[in-house]
């Protein structure tokens, strides 16, 4: 049995090989911890067996400062303007002793291409039910110094305006810095020891603080930390037009440019039997995906679907659903509907994304 | 016992008596030690261990980096602790059969390696202190991850106690120290 705790106090030892050159680990024994070494001494004088005691030495273990800051994986969408979009940080005290830590957004990162403002909301908020959103009247607005307890993280969240009149893909930076209260311990070298100014997480009084290592290696303080957020300009339109592109008169003309500026008179004559080859654009721009695209456009009253008439970006299509992306399943007079599954757009910015649906009807 | 004879021995010494009779007075004295009861004798008739907590630090002197021991102040988790034990025979006779047994400290791990003491044969223990063996005999058994139990062989972060086994007797008044090092968690 006792092994077997050993083996767990052992895979904790392990994990904190991940770092090897760090002197932290986050499951640090607790600042104020006595740690009492005793021996035993055995022995025989003259055949006579006794054993005695060493004296007991014990040293008490420091407070280690130490925190993390991550920032949100992937930049936050907005649009222009927009406001309160929030970003969210992870805040965790890898220390062995309580510790509060002064938190610095920063708006104004090099590197992109606006700053966005504090949110009109606040700035910084708990995320106190931890969805990750700002919650007004749940997420309570940090106004000072974070207390952390060891190995405890909070989630903050980080709280934006963003400014009219950008470009889609603009891309707005910001920081957050975390910065240990204790005096001198923020940007101090790993190891710097602040005599009496550490917190016991057991026992009273005062311990010493060392100043532990950064994820930066071994010169980065870690008593301080800083992680990079990203808000984007994300919006994604898409738009339909639809006009006719060409005309087919009953005694079989046809008439091409209907749509160009100053289209020919024959385009504008529709009698029964006239086939209209209609042209419907999807056009995405702006900066992101725009996710599972469809157009569905029912056949005009007093007009017939003219079988198998559908082109996706000039390439016959068949009727029936299968592989091919369209379809005009029970399509005929003024009934079904054409329909175009474009999927997924991905799109950036200036670079709009056009598709074009032809399809035919005959005025009954 | 001594002290008192001593001071007889003054008392007599102020009244006036002969040198013969003061080594009279010694030899009686040195005659009524050995006789003075095992109980006397007994309390001094000890061998003796201290502990010594250090830590080490790299300073630089002179331009070179040096590594030295100091008090162990300023310990947080991952810093190494260098336990010296110093075993003493305050007797008069060699002290036989010394073992020097220490459990790795709480809140700590052995530190593989680490343990070193002349003469002494060390062997370790996995399991609280009730078997003690060279590293190569040592397992444990411990759950993968289905939670299926499974034996490999020790490793130092297992170790709960070392055991230094002295080979030779320590002779009356010699001392020697052993040494391990901890690791703070």
């Amino acid at each position: 049995m006792l092994s077997i705790l050993r083996a767990g106090l052992a895979a904790v030892a392990a994990l904190t090989l991940v770092y090897p050159w760090s002197a932290s680990h986050a499951l640090g024994t607790a600042a104020g911890t006595n740690i009492t070494n005793t021996a035993t001494l055995t022995y025989s004088v003259a055949g006579t067996p006794a054993t005695a005691l060493s004296n007991a030495v014990t040293v008490r273990v420091d407070e280690l400062i130490n925190v993390r800051v991550t920032g949100p994986a992937a930049a936050t969408a907005v649009i222009t303007p927009d406001t309160n979009k929030v970003l969210l940080f992870t805040l965790t005290n890898v220390g062995n002793g309580p510790e509060s830590f002064n938190l610095t957004p920063s708006l104004t990162v090099s590197g992109d291409q606006f700053n966005p403002t504090p949110g009109s909301a606040g700035q910084l908020f708990l995320d106190v039910n931890g969805n990750g959103q700002l919650d007004s009247g749940v997420d309570t607005p940090i106004t000072g110094p974070l207390a952390l307890n060891a190995d405890q993280s909070a989630r903050v969240l980080l709280v934006s305006n963003i400014p009219a009149s950008l470009n889609s893909g603009d891309q707005g930076f910001v920081t957050l810095t975390a910065a240990s209260t204790t005096a001198g311990a923020a940007g101090a070298a790993p190891g710097t020891t602040l005599n009496n100014l550490g917190t016991p997480a057991v026992g009273g009084g005062t311990v010493n603080a060392v100043v532990g290592a950064g994820p930066g290696g071994i010169a980065d303080s870690g008593a301080d930390d800083v992680a990079n957020g990203a808000y984007l300009v994300a919006g994604v339109t898409v738009t339909i037009g639809k006009n006719i592109l060409a005309v087919t008169s009953a005694s079989g003309v046809t008439t091409t440019g209907c749509n160009s500026g100053s289209p020919l008179p024959a385009c504008t004559v529709f009698v029964p039997g006239t086939i209209i080859d209609y042209q419907v654009t999807v056009t995405i721009t702006g900066s992101g995906t725009a996710q599972a695209v469809q157009v569905i456009d029912n056949v005009p009253a007093n007009t017939t679907y003219l079988a198998n008439s559908i082109r996706f970006n000039s390439v016959a299509r068949t009727d029936v659903v299968d592989a091919d992306n369209a379809s005009c399943a029970a399509c005929g007079n003024a009934t079904g509907a054409v329909s175009v599954v474009v999927g997924d757009v991905p799109v950036v910015a200036g670079t709009p994304v056009t598709h074009l649906i032809h399809y035919k009807v005959v005025i009954n | 016992m001594l002290r008192f004879i001593n001071q007889e021995t003054l008392r007599q010494l102020k009244g006036g008596i002969t040198m013969l009779q003061i080594s009279r007075y010694i030899v009686l004295a040195m005659f009524c030690g050995l006789l003075a009861g095992n109980a006397v004798l007994a309390r001094a008739q000890a061998v003796e261990l201290i502990t010594k907590a250090e830590k080490e630090v790299e300073v630089v002197e002179n331009g070179v980096k040096v590594r030295k021991l100091t008090a162990p102040e300023k310990l947080v988790p991952g810093d190494e602790v260098l336990y010296t034990l110093t075993y003493a025979n305050k007797t008069v006779k060699p002290a036989e059969n010394v073992a020097i047994t220490n459990p790795v400290p709480q809140h700590t791990r052995y530190q593989g390696g680490s343990a070193a003491g002349e003469g002494a044969e060390i062997t370790y223990s996995v399991d609280g202190g009730k078997i003690f063996a060279t590293p190569d005999k040592l397992t444990v058994t411990v759950k993968d991850k289905s939670g299926k139990e499974i034996v490999r062989p020790a490793a130092a972060q297992d170790y709960t106690h070392i055991r230094w086994r002295l080979k030779q007797s320590v002779a009356p008044g010699k001392s020697g120290s052993v040494r391990f090092r901890a690791v703070i968690l």
